[in-house]
């Protein structure tokens, strides 16, 4: 009986969490009364659009190339013009980032198998 | 004759049905611009501040909020070929509805964009597993909504997600996504690929982590009570 107690009181800690992930942001909401929940909290809330969101042009434009912030801008160019050149005249960095490379490749071709 | 170009195009007031219904048939490039420009306007705002509170969490937040706004827009009118109102809807639901379908693109567009900051040599592959937006018109119902949220509470969550690494704030929203928080059901299975793809790791791993942050979490709201 008090281990029923005890599991029933969890769940309801897991529900009640999940409301609000689903409701409080954390979770884009996808039912109406997650979206009239949200609205409730947020909507008063003013939202300053940025420059970049300010008109549709992006729409038009052509699409630019994002590079990630977190990973360093290495283009395939390089690769090709070091192994032109040859191995020894590479950058340790492109080295490295070569090697990396190489043994995500080696791993995911091991886990297709 | 002197002709004046307008810079920023005039604010036409179209309703939802004929922006879609334009947008589906529509050949001319110029007023397909200006249906494109009204749904833009229409939609950019609401779409942007639920983007922002999601990508809050995690690192590179406002960019990240920026690029899947702008993908956003760009899959939906891709994509309006696809879409429609549910046969029989009124006027007055239209926002509602089309706000559901901009979130399932939303949504679809996160997981892409921040798989690719996390994992990018392996964007292929996710790319291929997360597949297109899948949107159903129907309404489905959240699970026990009946339970009332206070507001402190919801503070003390934020505080204890703050407590998390951003791949626990990951793994736990992809749960909540799929209303998978609690311990008895589990994530579907292009989900539980989706997040072993990016992280490199197994399921049981995925699951592990997930314990771990729901535990925090639940130590931080509850336990803290407690005292």
């Amino acid at each position: 009986m008090k281990k029923n107690k005890s599991d029933n009181s969890q769940l309801n800690q897991e529900k009640m969490i999940e409301k609000i992930l689903r409701t409080g942001g954390f979770v884009l909401p996808s039912s109406d009364d997650e979206m009239k929940e949200f609205e409730r909290i947020y909507g008063t809330t003013d939202v300053i659009l940025p420059e970049e969101l300010q008109e549709p042009n992006f729409l038009y434009s052509s699409p630019k190339k994002k590079q990630s912030a977190k990973i360093k801008e290495l283009r395939s160019n390089d690769f090709a013009m070091a192994a032109r050149q040859g191995a020894e005249n590479l950058p340790d960095e492109v080295k490295k980032r070569m090697e990396q490379d190489r043994r995500k490749a080696d791993a995911r071709r091991k886990r297709k198998k | 004759m002197q002709v004046t170009l307008q810079t920023r195009p005039m604010k036409i007031c179209f309703t939802d049905q004929q922006i879609i219904d334009g947008l589906k048939d529509e050949n001319d490039e110029d007023k397909r611009r200006l249906l494109q420009n009204s749904f833009f306007y229409n939609y950019v705002k609401d779409i942007y501040k639920m983007l922002v509170q999601k990508c809050k969490n995690f690192s590179d937040a406002e960019q990240l909020a920026k690029d899947i706004n702008q993908e956003t827009f760009i899959k939906a009118f891709k994509g309006v070929q696809k879409f429609s109102f549910p046969v029989g809807s009124e006027a007055k639901n239209h926002r509602k509805i089309i706000m559901k379908w901009l979130v399932v693109i939303a949504n679809n567009c996160f997981k892409k964009e921040y798989a690719k900051r996390i994992n990018e040599s392996s964007y292929d592959d996710i790319v291929e597993i997360i597949g297109e937006p899948t949107y159903e018109p129907f309404e489905t119902e959240s699970q026990d909504l009946q339970i009332e949220i206070v507001n402190p509470f919801r503070l003390k969550l934020q505080n204890a997600f703050n407590l998390l690494s951003e791949r626990e704030k990951h793994i736990i929203t992809e749960y909540a996504d799929e209303e998978c928080i609690d311990t008895t059901k589990h994530l579907s299975d292009k989900s539980m690929k989706y997040l072993c793809a990016v992280y490199e790791t197994t399921p049981e791993n995925i699951r592990q982590i997930k314990k771990r942050a729901l535990d925090k979490i639940k130590k931080s709201c509850f336990n803290a009570d407690k005292k």
